[in-house]
């Protein structure tokens, strides 16, 4: 049943403390194998189903999950392990679509109503016993009809890789080549009887040959085309492939089932990893495939190359002068799976060993996010027999431009390729067993060979050999253990961990005087833990300002809960009649952020590593968004004991409040130093001062500043502070919640410059709003 | 205590005709809530990037008559429209953010 909840009163005594559960109670457990029916209204959803994992499941077992709608519709899938999803806001709105992608450990979000889900050992969140959560999701208006069922596999399916030979010619992608009926005579144990036939037949041996090497539960889909490409008397391209998209997770766009985060994925390894299909993963119709393989329809004419053309042969041919059509079509398709490095190897489109972007006119231009394949790869420095990642946060892409260029200096350090029997250097003593990558120098200076360098292995017979060879290879050999690495690997995965951050003041280095006081409010084993924020920043003029946001940690993700207009950040207002504040109405905005991977993401690849957590924020203040890195200022080990930090609030008489970050000095009074949030004119705008003490004691009396500084899209100049009145805080004892008792008092009187407005109080009882010492 | 059985009594046709309905029609039905939002619609999937570049294989006849084949990069000119659209959202959003 879904669980009632009251919307929490917002305002500086923040809806953490009052607002109810609202996760439902799952009702409808599923059998294994018997199919739910139901309709859902449209723009609805449910998270009544369950299915719960018993605990002897066999080594080898998978849950799929397949839901079936009928008509137009468009129905989504997610599923969660352990705890349910929200079914309500920390504010009482009910669930979004952003909500359950946050919730969800799997989506299946394609724009038709048949979605399907599979959860194997080996996926990011593994399958293992216990209570797998279902919601169902119906975007369309009208109702939908549906059928929902979970089934415990005994053992891995595999959906192979599914070939699409198109009839006709669409733009740049013939399909006539394939139904050519020029008589052939049979060769190499191919039976077809026209060229077309055999084409057909070559292409499917060399999909079987792959799909045997790897497994995946959604079928891979090739789109095979033939096509007029550069053909010459003395140069031909005979083929050429790659994958469709791209993708990765992001905090703007999660995708929690990737290993990786913040790195770019082929598609068809993302859609593995998330067990469904592309669309499943990126939304949309499911019309494109995951790869496109093209062959060039000019080989084999007399005026090109000879009149060589390709040999359709099943067994490869031991000499000869034509083209082995399964071993070139395996290597492209392997390319096409994810074995493909991504930084810029040609001058022309960019800085050599930048990131791929995505954005520009060659796509490097900005900030460019990693690659799972140049994650493996490294860069080995021979002299002191020592290596380095190459997408290392502190690696530049001068250091990457020189390795792709270095001869031997190009490798894989991903552990199952370095101890793979197939690796030529595995005798090497490390690190110079690490598999040679293709770092030829070509011309002078040194250019890296456009398409050959860094994705392509060096050792002979490999097929992912930059070279081609005869007789062709039919495995994939060292390519497969590097395959793994990059999306295709069965071995069983732990279950992940999810950084809790901790409770302090965070701050970006790029942005210096804004910050996010981010304390723990209150524990929720089921929703995860709720945290309030604080957004203290500036203005477009430079004035200080505050945003709140109250939201759960999600998985090591704060969601920062959305109220009834659809803001998961809120701008406050005191009101003076009721001793409060209200939500001001004339903007909005969100948060959230990732603490878990945040290393990874271009925000934070300058930032000092040497922070002991990082959070990638992504906020919304109106229209305008940004996405910064942030650090703790204090650390927990910091604090004294007792440890009086936290967000402190006066009950009853609120929208304004103090927070306080205490810090150990040795044998002498600790160090504090104070936000204060306050109402700064008659129309009850909340700004934030700053007073610190240098040796707190209660009662001890300081000046509090307010701080001029930058708009958050601004570029960045230093602060300004001036003196807009006094602080006297007594604190004792870390009361929390309810009403304040008065052991903890503050009176402060203050002026924000230019307001012709008093804000203050005298010895104001107060107490925590948050849990004392940040929960630790 | 009779009138009860009584009532029991009149309620038994009804109550075998609901025994003998197929299952899935009695089944349990799901709870369900409107969708948050103003208007439901997918927010926050993931991203979808065509790559830079495809590989090819490349076939080149060398002086002596051998064909010498190597793999190449060929430029994903589909894909460049992708790039300049995304790169035109960031700009506007940056254009938004420095109103």
């Amino acid at each position: 049943m879904i669980a009632r909840t009251t919307i929490g009163r917002l305002g500086w005594a923040l809806a953490a403390l009052t607002a109810l559960p609202v996760a439902a109670a799952p009702t409808i457990p599923l059998s294994s194998g018997t199919p739910a029916a139901f309709t859902l209204q449209g723009g609805s959803f449910t998270t009544s189903y369950y299915i719960d994992v018993p605990a002897n499941i066999a080594q080898g077992t998978q849950l799929r999950l397949q839901l079936s709608g009928t008509g137009a519709a468009d129905a989504d899938l997610f599923v969660r392990y352990g705890t349910p999803f929200a079914d309500r806001s920390l504010h009482g709105a009910n669930a979004d679509f952003d909500l359950f992608r946050r919730y969800a450990h799997y989506a299946a979000i394609s724009g038709t109503s048949t979605e399907s889900i599979v959860v194997r050992a080996s996926s990011q969140q593994p399958l293992r016993p216990g209570r797998w959560h279902i919601a169902i999701v119906n975007l369309s208006q009208p109702s939908t009809q549906l059928s929902l069922t979970a089934t415990l596999q005994s053992a891995a399916t595999d959906g192979g890789i599914q070939l699409e030979f198109p009839t006709a010619t669409s733009g740049t992608c013939s399909g006539a080549p394939w139904n050519d009926s020029t008589p052939a005579t049979p060769t190499g144990g191919n039976p077809g009887s026209t060229l077309g036939q055999q084409r057909r037949n070559a292409m499917q041996r060399a999909a079987e040959l792959l799909a045997a090497q790897i497994k995946t539960p959604a079928p891979i889909r090739i789109r095979a085309c033939w096509r007029d490409l550069e053909a010459s008397a003395t140069r031909a391209v005979l083929a050429q492939a790659g994958p469709t998209n791209l993708t990765l997770h992001d905090v703007d766009a999660p995708a929690p089932w990737l290993p990786n985060r913040y790195s770019w994925y082929a598609i068809a390894a993302a859609s593995r990893l998330a067990g469904t299909s592309a669309c499943g993963v990126v939304g949309g119709a499911c019309t494109q495939p995951d790869i496109v393989a093209t062959f060039n329809s000019r080989i084999g004419a007399s005026d090109v190359l000879g009149g060589r053309t390709f040999d359709y042969g099943y067994t490869p041919a031991g000499t000869g002068t034509n083209f082995d059509f399964i071993s070139i079509t395996m290597h492209e398709i392997a390319h096409g799976l994810g074995f493909l490095g991504l930084v810029n190897i040609d001058a022309a489109d960019g800085p050599l060993g930048a990131r791929f972007s995505g954005e520009g006119a060659t796509g490097y231009s900005g900030t460019g996010y990693n690659d799972v394949y140049g994650e493996n790869t490294a860069i080995l420095d021979a002299n002191a027999a020592s290596w380095k990642p190459f997408l290392d946060a502190g690696t530049s892409d001068a250091e990457r431009a020189a390795a792709l260029v270095s001869g031997n200096g190009l490798r894989w350090w991903g552990p199952a390729a370095v101890a793979s029997p197939l690796n030529n250097l595995g005798a090497q003593p490390p690190p110079f067993n690490l598999p040679m990558l293709y770092a030829p120098c070509t011309g002078s200076p040194c250019a890296p060979q456009g398409g050959s360098t860094l994705s392509h292995l060096v050792q002979a017979g490999d097929l992912m050999n930059a070279s081609y060879q005869i007789p062709g290879p039919r495995t994939l050999g060292l390519a497969k253990p590097m395959l793994d690495a990059v999306g295709w690997s069965d071995a069983g995965a732990a279950a992940p961990a999810f950084t809790r951050p901790m409770s302090s003041w965070w701050f970006d280095r790029n942005h210096s005087g804004h910050g996010l006081d981010l304390q723990l409010a209150r524990r929720d084993a089921n929703l995860g833990d709720v945290y309030n924020a604080i957004f203290y920043t500036f203005d477009a003029a430079g004035r200080p300002e505050i945003y709140i946001s109250t939201g759960n940690l999600v998985d090591g993700v704060f969601v920062g809960g959305r109220d009834q207009n659809g803001n998961g950040m809120q701008r406050m207002r005191y009101d003076a009649a009721t001793r409060t504040s209200v939500l001001d109405g004339s903007v909005g905005g969100d948060l959230i952020i990732d603490f878990n991977g945040a290393a990874s993401a271009p925000a934070c690849r300058s930032v000092a590593h040497a922070a002991p957590q990082l959070g990638l924020m992504s906020w919304r203040v109106g229209t305008s968004r940004g996405q910064w890195c942030i650090e703790p200022l204090v650390t927990p080990d910091s604090h004294p004991t007792p440890d009086l930090s936290g967000q402190w609030y006066g009950g009853n008489d609120s929208g304004w409040g103090i927070g306080t970050q205490m810090v150990r000095r040795g044998g002498a009074a600790p160090f504090s130093t104070n936000l204060i949030y306050y109402p700064a004119d008659a129309s009850g705008t909340l700004r934030w001062g700053a007073a610190d003490f240098e040796s707190y004691a209660p009662g001890a009396t300081t000046t509090v500043y307010s701080v001029t500084g930058y708009c958050r899209t601004c570029t960045p100049v230093a602060t300004t502070f001036t003196a807009i009145g006094s602080l006297s805080l007594t604190l004792t004892e870390a009361t929390v919640g309810g009403q304040p008792t008065g052991v903890n008092r503050a009176s402060f009187t203050l002026n924000f410059p230019g307001a012709g407005y008093t804000f203050s109080r005298t010895n104001a009882p107060i107490t925590l709003l948050t849990l004392p010492a940040g929960g630790q | 205590m009779s009138s009860f059985f009584s009532r029991r009594v009149r309620h038994l046709p009804g109550l075998f005709a609901w025994l003998a309905m197929p299952l899935a029609a009695v089944a349990a039905q799901p709870e369900q809530l409107s969708l948050g939002g103003s208007a439901p619609s997918k927010t926050a999937a993931p991203l979808a990037v065509p790559p830079p570049q495809l590989t090819g294989t490349i076939a080149v006849v060398e002086t002596d008559g051998s064909v010498a084949l190597q793999c190449r990069d060929v430029p994903n000119l589909q894909a460049r429209a992708t790039f300049l659209e995304r790169a035109e959202r960031r700009r506007l959003q940056e254009q938004e953010n420095a109103r």
